[in-house]
């Protein structure tokens, strides 16, 4: 029940703030009083059915949806600023989807870690109620920080493991859709990689950090371990979508990983 | 009237339907007939979550409950246990199985997560283990359902096309694959797609050959007389359905070992040809 009322104390407060509303002009339009929207965004109060029925219709959810997914879809694409929630010490200057890192997120809960995430990025000023609309644009650097939460607890070969199955899952279906062939995919790759390069190199594949990628001291450990993830994401990937078979990731020097294939 | 006394009008009218006492509608909200009553002596709504253990036996949604928008003889079936009926709108012109289907299922869940697949089938009060047998049958309307409900909850062509793709992932370890796998080339793999295998996905339609030209072939198709004699040609799917069938098409020759290939639309009924086809591109 706790649980579940933090869940729509999270809806209610991330909702509020995405269509800009304060507390007085969403009890206005919900027909209730301030001190109940405050209870609720708190979570000391659980909407009745009806306050939810009328919550969802108005801002358009779906409400069966939301109340048993916890996540923020709309029908309509969000072409959002990101000024509705602060971002504290992170820069928009790359952005990626919600939805993008939801793998990371998963295996983040799995091994206990998610409120250690949370807290981590409240202290940075992030607010992480964005955290719950998937098509909603984050700053990039969120994957260093995971990463580097996993490393500083020891659980980064854990949390690899885990992760790695949840992007394979994403890859499949991305690989799948756009037909894509080996070429293409470690093309895609590229694309979508700001800290990596991924190259053919004779019969194997180079990941190495790309050279003029700055970085600090602190965050040299976390990018380590996200190399070390997308090589054998990248590995596992060539196994079981395109059967390559004997594959060996090896370790080339402290920036670069050569996947052998 | 205010959604408050309709809150308790409807909730009365489900305890006559199931005919459930104050005392096992308590149980199943897992409160005490003393708060029960005080609620409803004070039209005061019950809270969402105490709610939902009914919406969960009944496998309706919050929306369906409040504005009374659902299949009351399905919702008793399903109190009583029974995982495989299906709600009216679905049992008439059974000519599609659910292949299709766990296909798209595959991929929201893959995308989504389970509470998300789950919470789809409630909008269309389906129990998700009716999907557990891809030969079983319903009309087309589920499908069509269900690429709607996916569109007002912001997913769009591309995901349509996808989900018709997971058909590759999906069957190529099963029998399907194999006997589709069995074939030496492209052409042979599609003849024998529009005179068997496809019986294998619907009946509502007919599928032959039109063209067949270097590194494509082209797929015609019309609704069967079956599915004429119960269904107009309105309800015989939508464009989002067939984005599904062109993810299923484009997904064909990778059972022969092509990574690329991909199916477009050439003619629609609905936009005035007097058949649909398909054109499927694939690398040899």
């Amino acid at each position: 029940m706790i649980h579940s009322r933090l869940k729509f104390a999270q809806i209610f407060r991330t909702t509020r703030k995405l269509f800009k509303y304060n507390q007085k002009e969403l009890a206005n339009r919900l027909d209730i009083t301030q001190g109940t929207i405050s209870k609720l965004e708190n979570g000391s109060l659980g909407p009745d059915t009806v306050l939810w029925y009328q919550f969802c219709k108005e801002f358009d959810l779906v409400a069966d949806i939301t109340y048993k997914t916890g996540y923020l879809f709309f029908a309509n694409k969000m072409t959002s600023t990101g000024l509705e929630f602060k971002m504290g010490l992170f820069s928009l200057d790359r952005t990626i989807k919600v939805r993008e890192i939801l793998p990371f997120i998963q295996s983040l809960e799995e091994l206990g870690l998610i409120e250690d995430f949370h807290i981590l990025l409240r202290d940075r000023g992030f607010d992480t109620d964005m955290l719950i609309i998937p098509e909603y644009f984050v700053p990039f650097d969120l994957i260093l920080d995971i990463f580097g939460l996993a490393n500083a607890q020891n659980k980064d070969k854990e949390f690899i493991s885990s992760s790695v199955n949840h992007y394979l899952i994403e890859k499949l279906n991305l690989i799948n859709y756009l037909e894509l062939n080996l070429k293409d995919f470690v093309l895609h790759l590229n694309s979508e990689e700001p800290f990596f390069n991924i190259q053919k190199k004779d019969k194997n594949i180079l990941v190495n950090v790309i050279s003029d990628f700055r970085f600090s001291i602190e965050e040299q450990d976390a990018l380590q371990t996200y190399l070390n993830f997308k090589a054998k994401a990248l590995s596992l990937v060539l196994k079981k979508v395109f059967n390559f078979k004997g594959i060996k990731v090896l370790k080339h020097d402290n920036f670069s990983y050569l996947i052998g294939v | 009237m205010k959604l408050q006394e309709k809150f308790w009008l409807n909730l009365n009218q489900i305890q006559n339907i199931l005919l459930l006492d104050d005392g096992s509608l308590c149980r199943i909200l897992d409160i005490s007939k003393e708060t029960f009553l005080k609620a409803k002596s004070k039209q005061r709504p019950i809270e969402l979550e105490r709610m939902d253990y009914l919406f969960d036996r009944l496998g309706i949604t919050i929306d369906h409950f409040i504005e009374e928008n659902y299949d009351i003889a399905q919702a008793r079936e399903r109190f009583m246990g029974e995982q495989y009926a299906l709600p009216a709108r679905y049992s008439y012109a059974k000519f599609s199985k659910s292949r299709t289907i766990i296909n798209c299922l595959k991929y929201i869940e893959l995308s989504y997560g389970s509470n998300f697949k789950n919470s789809i089938l409630r909008s269309l009060q389906i129990d998700p283990r009716f999907f557990d047998n891809p030969e079983r049958l319903m009309n087309i309307n589920v499908l069509t359902d269900f690429c709607v409900l996916l569109n007002k909850l912001g997913l769009n062509k591309e995901d349509f096309v996808a989900m018709g793709k997971m058909s590759y992932i999906v069957n190529n370890e099963g029998p399907l694959g194999e006997r589709l796998r069995s074939h030496r080339n492209v052409n042979e793999l599609f003849e024998d797609i529009c005179s068997n295998e496809s019986k294998n996905f619907d009946l509502n339609f007919d599928y032959y050959i039109t063209r067949v030209s270097n590194g494509s072939i082209h797929v015609g198709s019309r609704p069967t007389e079956m599915a004429l004699e119960y269904l107009n040609h309105a309800e015989l799917g939508s464009n989002f359905v067939c984005d599904t069938k062109l993810g299923v098409f484009g997904s064909f020759p990778q059972y022969l070992g092509s990574k690329a290939s991909y199916a477009e639309k050439t003619r629609c009924m609905r936009e005035g040809h007097s058949y649909y086809e398909y054109k499927i591109n694939y690398s040899s």
